[in-house]
């Protein structure tokens, strides 16, 4: 078996082969089977050095989106088709579906629907048949049944709600909402329909999600960490990566807090009392606290609080803090 | 009241496979670095990413045939080889891109065709990557730092020149000293493979 030049080894593996140089190639190659299995399994090893870059995470969040794109593409023309060719049929079956649901519905209709809406001041905690626990946030309404159906547990909301859903893989629950349907199986999310006027959010603690823009803005599915936004102008759905649990701090006021380090606990406390936050050289920022903080009405109360599980010292100047060790 | 009930019926069609979705989702992210590799390998960066997502899409209707793991991998390898085939076929020869070039990425793709079991295999094995990184290792240190530079992070041979500080003409040494070295290592790896083939 003659040797292949390594000039043009590396070409090839580089992909930069002249012309001439590939015809030389492939006459080696011709010479013999052995030749090409040779080549090709050694340019499979070159290439599965590099495997990592595949794994690359974010390539991967990429692809995930893109993925996540087409399939509601597709999707949606399914929803289409089946429009358009149940519309085929005469006008005549759609009035008697029409009249056959109307009736149906006001002859086995039992189920009674609840309204229930929080305050302008309070929070309310709604408890559903089901035993999820749904916390409604200042003026949101949500509409629940008073007893859910054998396979579906559907609700619907206005305004921002926080919800723990028990668990029951048989029984779906949706909540819906003018622009989103999210559907979940038994977790822990924070859903806001009026961000403003044109902005809905989902964000989730635990479990899984799927959200569904009701307008064929597309599917996302979320892991936790995962914040998506609809936006109901340009009708579109994106998805972020956030610290979730603090978008469900409004409804008990408790900052959860695991193994946080004390610099970021300070754009914590930037975040919901917009102050700002410095330290003194001897604060050993990157110390971690675990535990929970009540979100009190003042940043002096929470960062007494603070102090009896962290050893510092605080100092409040207007909007200025400044965080020293304690002696 | 009526119309929106009839959007309401609709959707929930749609929403019936959510505990599908989710395990569509992990496999997704369980094999799609493979499946990137695999289609790479035979079409090359530009179409790849193309090529594994149609796979993707082509699993999803028909998920609940496929929701066990064998069975979608070995959907997917062999939907992404047809579609690789395809992309290949229809590759143009152009001035810089040989008729000869085109024959031997034809005669690669058998080479990846998903029958062939072995190349499955050594695409999964993470010991055998680990020896093509240990001797990388063993390259001499300049030349260990500008091949890696060039091969794991990418870089042109005029920006690792400028970063070290050397002439494209050293870096151009260094890269091919490193490959000559590793293709005596890699040969040998190779006849390994063959030895374990056999058996």
């Amino acid at each position: 078996m003659n040797e292949i030049d390594d000039k043009i080894l590396e070409d090839y593996l580089h992909g930069q082969c002249t012309p001439e140089e590939s015809d030389t190639l492939r006459m080696w190659l011709d010479e013999s089977e052995e030749n090409a299995s040779q080549l090709f399994k050694m340019e499979e090893l070159y290439h599965l050095g590099r495997f990592e870059k595949y794994q690359d995470s974010k390539r991967l969040d990429r692809a995930e989106r893109e993925l996540t794109q087409r399939i509601a593409a597709l999707e949606s023309k399914h929803r289409r088709f089946r429009m358009s060719a149940w519309m085929r049929y005469a006008a005549v079956a759609v009035i008697v579906l029409c009249l056959g649901s109307i009736l149906g519905y006001l002859q086995f209709n039992k189920v009674d629907n609840i309204v229930a809406t929080a305050s302008a001041n309070a929070v309310k905690l709604v408890t559903l048949p089901d035993g999820t626990k749904v916390w409604l946030n200042h003026l949101a309404t949500l509409t629940y049944p008073t007893q859910f159906d054998n396979d579906r547990r559907d609700v619907e909301l206005e305004g921002e709600a926080y919800f723990e859903v028990t668990k029951n893989a048989r029984r779906p629950f949706t909540v819906k909402s003018e622009g989103m349907s999210v559907r979940v199986l038994g977790t822990r999310f924070n859903f806001n329909t009026a961000v403003n006027a044109y902005t809905e959010e989902v964000s989730l603690i635990e479990g899984s999600v799927q959200a569904i823009g009701r307008q064929d803005e597309g599917m996302i599915i979320l892991t936790p960490g995962q914040k998506t936004v609809l936006d109901k102008r340009q009708h579109r759905m994106s998805v972020e990566q956030v610290n979730a649990n603090l978008d469900a701090v409004w409804h008990d006021n408790l900052i959860p807090l695991k193994n946080v380090s004390i610099k970021d606990i300070a754009k914590i406390l930037e975040y919901f009392y917009h102050v700002h936050i410095s330290f003194a050289s001897n604060v050993d920022t990157s110390m971690t606290y675990t535990g929970v903080i009540k979100r009190n009405t003042t940043i002096d109360s929470v960062l007494i609080d603070l102090t009896y599980a962290v050893p510092i010292h605080f100092r409040i100047n207007g909007k200025n803090v400044y965080l020293s060790n304690k002696k | 009241m009526q119309n929106q009930y009839h959007i309401n019926t609709i959707e929930t069609i749609n929403l019936v496979m959510s505990n599908l979705d989710i395990i569509f989702k992990e496999t997704f992210r369980a094999l799609y670095p493979s499946m990137l590799f695999y289609s790479t390998r035979i079409v090359g960066d530009k179409e790849a990413e193309d090529v594994v997502q149609e796979a993707f899409v082509e699993l999803w209707k028909r998920k609940e045939e496929l929701s066990d793991g064998e069975h979608a991998k070995a959907f997917l390898f062999r939907a992404i080889y047809t579609r690789s085939l395809n992309v290949l076929k229809h590759r143009d020869v152009t001035q810089n891109y040989a008729e000869s070039m085109k024959q031997i990425e034809m005669e690669r793709a058998t080479f990846y065709q998903p029958e062939n079991n072995e190349t499955i295999k050594r695409m999964e094995n993470k010991e055998l990557r680990e020896q093509i990184r240990n001797a990388i290792d063993e390259l001499p240190d300049k030349c260990r730092q500008v091949f890696i530079m060039s091969y794991l992070h990418d870089m042109k041979n005029k920006e690792i020149a400028d970063v070290l500080d050397i002439s494209v003409k050293t870096v151009e040494v260094h890269i091919y000293k490193a490959l000559k070295f590793l293709r005596g290592r890699l040969d040998y790896l190779v006849f390994v493979l063959i030895i374990f083939s056999i058996h």
